[in-house]
């Protein structure tokens, strides 16, 4: 498209030429964060010498409207873009409609990609490089006219301007970055970046922290922090002291007068001392969630919705039966029809309860949990004391948790915010006796059921985790089949001749002279399926007789597993394997 | 009696009658542990479930003052076992198989430990898995204290667990050498750990040593063969996969100075476990002197495949001495199995592995 006509801009020119512009994921964020406007008013700037452009952008009715004014004459720039597309695009077109009228004096406005950044520059798009990205191909337009030869024109950045600066995100969620960077480096993180996720989280305040070492290498972690009233102080403490691998020391909360609360960075044994002393405030308990974290069962992720997770909610309700031996005679029938419906059998009595087909777009994060309540209502009226409660625990653990507790423990959880409300009526929760405190401290007499973990039934070198969620191609697969043999313990040779089937792939597989053709799914993500057929055929005629088999536990973890029939058994029963 | 000698007799008989006599001296004194020695006396003859409550009554008043800082620990973090009014064992850190790991400063804990009265027929320390802050997670600071601090004085028994149900590579222990001098006395010693430098071994009373790891390297052996042990009659290793992820480097030279039985003389139990050169030391224990004062071998967890079986069964003689044989964990066919099950008074044969496996690999390879 560009045609060499004069010397092609350097490098150091285009970096230094216009003015940069953010990263733009979404159009409506840039369009209400005010960037829109605010990329528009330079654009006019850096044009002004040799193009009187202005611009009214208003918004009427839910739509967005943008004249320009160029020399005096005014112009309509249409604007069609989804609220969620990205915001390059729109941008571009803007520019597009604006080179239509100012390309005939030579120079273009360009969207230009400059060493991973993006600058709007004002040239001769035939002096400009071949690299410079899509983007810039749908700024300018085609008019046959003499490229100017003037240097680009810049706008100076903010910084030569501006001898003192603040340097913060006003938003919420950049306000409380700026408060968990501090927090970071008071704990002695000295490369430390805190950032408001693009993506927040439903009623939380989701961040990225993350340090980059200048010797290499660094790390990131997630920080989830609940909106509420007054700032939860903890999962931030968390997630710095989780970071804090090479220290004796972590942050801890810290009572040091009947209205101040500071934020201390202790060593292990002052923290217990102050812990001892009542001074330390640790809520909910630490010692309580980290008896917890090998309690009940890990749940699978519950970021589905009702409709996509039936399969799953079945298996959990096998789970949760089990959970119950010993206490309570359950049993659980799952029916789906127009609607699902749940037969609970509790102690001989069978309640079935439906559930509309509506629930099935509602997050399971929310489902789930009110069915676990109205199993507890059931629990009430068959006199059991028992409840069931879903929670996470962090630091401990992350994912939700499934937890039959007795009263003793109920009392203790119940106030805590990561128990999901739905899971306890009123009733139940006015009826326990919460621990507020006591000297010398005591826990529960009870140990809470735990159903045993895949690796409780399974040696480890028995259990190849992954949940083949990676993008995998063709030329993938002779690695996963190797991969996958070696676990087995089966040797193989991979033919060097993959057939592309369309929907899936023939791999010639060769174990001791035999070859055989397994096809895998050409999908984007790998389904191991019948890559464990061919394997189980080959480790059927040995002995002791192993099978491979896929599993699900907590979490989004999974893989496979090589288990007896006995133990292939026991893990079908917990419902980790199929 | 002084007080010195009914502690000998405690120590020598673990004799409740001296115990007993003990609590009452110490009663004499006003010194409320002789009531809990006088009822935890009477409740190893018989439960008695008022006695056992006026025990907890006891114990949990007088926490601070028996436990020191230690009281401080929740039942997650710390275990203490009594006999006859004193402190018999204790545990510090959760139990390995609890798939959790302490938070507490377990250095701290061994140097309080070290300052509590009334640790003197304390006879057992188990020092549990600690938190993994760091990779790999050095346990060096557990043996400093050691050194620095001591142990209490009749310390018979000490381990040290990283915990196999995870990584057991991503652990280290470091030098063992600064605490040799503090466990003089020791009889038993257990480590559990990824890696770690035994350095010139000084433990002249050990009875038993046992070194759990994926990853026993040519120094360690060497440590061991160079090591006086004029008492030790058990000797477990767990060397791991040679070349493997679990950084063992072991060739089957470097186990000859535990196969000619040079420094070993007083060793009834041998086991080479968890080894990838499993058939190699078949062969070498057929001929070994060591095979010869052995009651008992441990060769399972390891690679053994119908080679290693076959030279069993070819030296069947050799092993028939033996009281027991562990052969679990073994790449064995059916066929085999069956005949090896004889070969001596007691043959294990559990976990059977494929023979027909084209990879065999160690049960904990890192």
């Amino acid at each position: 498209m560009f045609v060499m006509q004069i010397a092609l801009l350097g490098g150091d020119t285009l970096a230094a030429a216009g003015f940069e512009v953010p990263r733009l994921s979404r159009w409506q964020r840039f369009v209400d964060s005010g960037e829109l406007a605010r990329t528009l008013t330079h654009t006019c700037l850096l044009v002004k010498p040799r193009v009187d452009l202005g611009y009214r952008l208003v918004l009427a009715a839910g739509a967005l409207s943008l004249v320009i004014s160029i020399d005096g004459d005014e112009h309509v720039v249409p604007i069609e873009a989804e609220p969620d597309a990205g915001g390059f695009e729109p941008l571009a077109a803007i520019f597009r409609a604006i080179n239509a009228v100012v390309a005939a004096r030579g120079e273009q406005l360009v969207l230009v990609e400059v060493r991973r950044s993006y600058r709007v520059v004002f040239v001769a798009p035939s002096r400009l490089p071949p690299d410079v990205g899509w983007y810039a191909e749908l700024c300018v337009v085609d008019v046959a006219a003499p490229a100017s030869d003037q240097p680009p024109a810049a706008l100076a950045p903010l910084d030569a301007q501006l001898d003192q600066r603040f340097e913060l995100d006003g938003s919420l969620p950049g306000l409380v970055a700026a408060y968990v960077l501090r927090m970071a480096r008071f704990a002695g993180i000295e490369h430390a970046v805190c950032e408001p996720r693009w993506h927040q989280e439903p009623g939380e305040l989701t961040l990225t922290l993350s340090e980059t070492l200048p010797t290499g290498g660094g790390w990131s972690r997630t920080v989830s922090v609940p909106y509420m009233p007054e700032l939860d102080v903890q999962p931030i403490l968390d997630a710095i002291n989780s970071s804090l691998e090479q220290s004796s020391r972590r942050l801890y909360r810290v009572a040091r007068s009947p209205d101040r609360i500071e934020v201390a960075l202790l060593d292990k044994v002052t923290a217990a001392e102050l812990r001892r002393r009542g001074d330390l405030i640790e809520h909910p308990a630490r010692d309580v969630l980290r008896a917890l974290a090998g309690a009940g069962v890990e749940l699978p992720a519950l970021s589905s919705t009702w409709e996509h997770a039936m399969s799953w909610v079945g298996h959990c309700f096998g789970q949760l039966a089990i959970l119950a031996d010993g206490i309570v005679d359950l049993a659980v029938a799952v029916a789906k029809d127009e609607e699902v419906s749940i037969a609970w059998t509790i102690a001989g009595r069978t309640t079935t309860l439906a559930y509309p087909a509506s629930l099935g777009s509602r997050p399971l994060v929310e489902v789930f949990p009110q069915m676990i309540g109205d199993l507890n209502r059931l629990l009430h009226e068959a006199g059991v004391a028992h409840r069931y409660v879903v929670m996470t625990g962090a630091p401990y653990f992350y994912a939700h948790r499934l937890l039959l507790l007795d009263p003793s423990w109920l009392a203790i959880v119940a106030r805590y915010r990561q128990v999901r409300p739905e899971c306890l009526d009123e009733a139940t929760r006015a009826s326990l006796v919460h621990p507020l405190g006591a000297y010398p401290s005591t826990a529960p007499a009870s140990t809470p059921p735990r159903l045993p973990g895949i690796a409780d039934l399974v040696a480890r070198d028995r259990i190849l985790g992954s949940d083949f969620k990676c993008s995998a191609r063709p030329s993938d697969f002779p690695d996963l089949i190797e991969e996958i043999a070696r676990f087995a313990r089966i040797a193989v040779e991979i033919g060097a001749d993959l057939v592309d089937e369309g929907e899936v792939v023939a791999v010639p597989v060769t174990h001791r002279g035999v070859t055989s053709i397994v096809r895998v799914d050409n999908a984007k993500y790998v389904n191991p399926t019948s890559i464990l057929t061919y394997l189980n055929g080959l480790l059927a005629t040995r002995t002791p007789r192993h099978q491979l088999y896929l599993y699900r536990a907590g979490g989004y973890a999974g893989g496979i597993v090589r288990a007896t029939d006995d133990e292939a058994a026991r893990l079908r029963r917990l419902g980790y394997i199929q | 009696m002084s007080d010195r000698e009914i502690e000998a007799r405690i120590l020598d008989d673990d004799d409740l009658e001296a115990y007993s006599v003990y609590g009452d001296a110490l009663l004499a004194r006003g010194d409320p542990r002789g009531e809990l020695v006088a009822i935890q006396c009477r409740l190893a003859a018989s439960p008695d479930p008022e006695l056992r409550a006026r025990e907890t009554q006891l114990i949990d008043k007088h926490r601070a003052e028996w436990l020191g800082w230690l009281a401080n620990l929740g039942a997650f973090d710390f275990k203490a076992t009594w006999r006859g009014g004193f402190l018999r064992a204790v545990r510090i850190g959760p139990v390995t198989a609890s798939h959790h790991a302490s938070e507490i400063d377990f250095a701290h804990a061994i140097a309080e430990l070290a300052r509590i009265p009334g640790t003197q027929f304390l006879r057992e320390l188990v020092i549990g898995a600690t938190e993994r802050d760091g990779y790999p997670t050095s346990w060096h600071r557990i043996v400093k204290a050691i050194a620095e601090h001591g142990v209490p004085p009749n310390l018979a028994r000490l381990e040290i667990l990283a915990g196999t149900d995870r990584d057991l590579s991503t652990t280290t222990l470091g030098e063992l050498w600064p605490a040799y001098p503090r466990l003089a006395r020791l009889r038993e010693l257990v480590l559990e750990i990824g890696a770690l430098e035994l350095g010139a071994i000084r433990l002249p009373e050990l009875r038993a040593l046992t070194i759990r790891t994926c990853g026993l390297t040519t120094a360690n052996l060497a440590s061991i063969a160079r090591a006086s042990w004029p008492c030790l009659e058990r000797l477990v290793l767990w060397l791991g996969e040679t070349g493997g992820r679990g950084n063992c480097d072991l060739e089957l030279a470097d186990l000859a100075e535990i196969f000619a039985a040079a420094n070993l003389p007083s060793v009834r139990h041998l086991a080479l476990a968890n080894s990838s050169l499993a058939d190699d030391l078949a062969r070498a224990l057929a001929a070994s002197k060591i095979l010869r004062q052995l009651e008992t071998l441990d060769l399972s967890a390891g690679t053994l495949s119908d080679d290693g079986g076959a030279v069993l069964l070819a030296h069947r003689a050799a092993f028939a001495h033996l009281q027991r044989l562990d052969l679990s964990h073994a790449y064995l066919s059916p066929a085999l199995r069956d005949q090896l099950a004889t070969i001596c008074a007691q043959v294990v044969l559990g976990d059977p592995q494929s023979a027909d496996d084209d990879f065999r690999v160690v049960a904990v390879p890192e």
